[in-house]
């Protein structure tokens, strides 16, 4: 139907996640009426990010420094530690400006059933970074999954052990919501986790 | 409206699709295993998110459409938290539905296997055997899919195996072999069949009461081995299932010879 070169473009637009084969004909055609420029540059803007990014050795974040610039910040706190499932998390933590400590990224969850066991996450990363570093909180901000929840119990039978504090972010209503509206699991955390108001 | 349908269900597995959906794999108590895309779950405001988590039973209301059908409302009558808040019940329940999930075919009404997955799920929430509770459901599994093993003769010269004699599962002889028909297969001890056979008949009220401790260790493995046969594939959730189980202290005597 098409020539073999465009094809062949098509097939490997559609490897991406998300993109089907009509969102795939559509990117490739858009890339064929580009300039060459245009097109040069974008294929080494992914180059470059392929070859210059690696795992940061202390928090194991992307990074194209090594260490990270947060794990570098002399301004941050050196004992609290924000365990994140992926850097998409820490991003989104960044965002808030409120915290100020270290971070730790897993690059994943457990998640039996598609394979993923403990081994396969960055926890014996975060074991000896406990025992080189002095860390006094740990806050384990993994998803309110099911997955989420196991990886989070998982690393508090771990590090329980060690003596550190260990905390779980909370989880309950979302800023904005409404009562009616949530659905019951959440209501019942929101319970849970009620807090004691202070004058 | 047209196209609306209620069901009772449990979810089964939940895979991210696109941008904020969810593909979730239903139980169906009427319809057997049903697709359902749930979509917009990912958004923080969504009313569907709490209830379509793995594990749980609810009522749903879904749409039905071309190829997949759609996820509208769902009340949950039955969340298993305890199955998501202790990992060695989660490992547990993971592998119970993943199991189900491979061996029901979609829209293969079976009332039998819905029942026994939720009543599994509550036995798992409920009691602390999760060993004996597991052995009892692989048994269920495989007597519904006509793979029961063969528990009282010898597959391959059909004399009675006597009580007392070591239990020896072949899996693809389907059953178990007597003293002199073992050609190196690995065995367990004369309580592992005992147990087998008893477990064939048992129901789940009893999890809460026999203390068997290893010999369930035992047993569990072997039937895990047997339904890996019959699948002729392992499971994902097999792997940490396994982590699990020696954590806890099992022995690893299935795997010596006699």
């Amino acid at each position: 139907m098409y020539a073999r070169s465009i094809a062949q473009l098509i097939e490997e637009l559609g490897k991406l996640p998300g993109i089907g084969p009509k969102s795939a004909q559509r990117l490739a055609f858009h890339l064929l009426f580009q300039s060459k420029e245009e097109v040069k540059a974008l294929i080494e803007a992914i180059v470059k990010a392929k070859e210059e990014v690696k795992y940061c050795s202390q928090c194991q974040n992307l990074t194209d420094i090594n260490p990270c610039p947060i794990c570098s910040d002399l301004n941050r706190e050196k004992w609290l530690l924000c365990v994140v499932e992926n850097p998409q998390d820490v991003a989104a933590m960044e965002r808030i400006r409120e915290y100020r400590g270290q971070y730790h990224v897993l690059h994943g969850v457990i998640s039996p059933m598609d394979g993923v066991g403990p081994e396969d996450l960055k926890i014996r990363e975060l074991l000896q970074r406990l025992s080189n570093q002095d860390i006094k909180e740990i806050i384990i901000a993994t998803n309110p999954t099911v997955e989420g929840e196991a990886t989070a119990m998982y690393l508090a039978k771990l590090i329980k052990p060690l003596g550190i504090k260990l905390t779980r972010i909370a989880r309950g209503l979302p800023e904005g919501g409404d009562i009616d509206y949530v659905d019951q699991l959440t209501l019942v955390r929101a319970l849970e986790g009620r807090r004691e108001i202070d004058n | 409206m047209v196209g609306l349908y209620r069901t009772r269900a449990v979810v089964l597995r939940v895979k991210d699709f696109g941008e904020a959906d969810r593909l979730v794999t239903l139980l169906t108590a009427e319809s057997g295993k049903v697709q359902a895309l749930a979509k917009g779950v990912r958004r923080p405001k969504s009313k569907l998110a709490g209830g379509i988590s793995i594990f749980s039973l609810g009522d749903f209301q879904l749409w039905q459409g071309k190829s997949l059908d759609g996820i509208k409302q769902v009340e949950i009558i039955e969340s298993y938290r305890l199955l998501r808040e202790n990992i060695e019940k989660m490992a547990y329940a993971s592998y119970v539905c993943e199991l189900t999930d491979q061996l029901q075919g979609e829209r293969d009404a079976d009332s039998g296997v819905f029942s026994l997955v939720i009543h599994t799920l509550a036995a798992l929430q409920d009691y602390e055997d999760l060993d004996l509770v597991l052995g009892i459901f692989l048994l269920r599994v495989l007597s519904i899919g006509g793979y029961l093993p063969e528990i009282n003769v010898c597959v391959s010269c059909g004399s009675v195996v006597p009580i007392g004699s070591s239990l020896v599962l072949s899996a693809s002889g389907g059953g178990i072999l007597c003293a002199d028909c073992i050609r190196g297969e690995k065995s367990a001890s004369a309580e592992a069949l005992s147990l087998l056979r008893f477990l064939v008949n048992a129901d789940y009220r009893l999890a809460g009461r026999i203390k068997a401790g290893s010999v369930n260790y035992q047993v569990v493995s072997l039937l895990m081995n047997y339904v890996t046969y019959y699948l002729e594939k392992r499971l994902k959730s097999s792997d940490f299932l396994d982590i699990i189980r020696e954590e806890k202290g099992g022995f690893k005597s299935v795997n010596g010879s006699k």
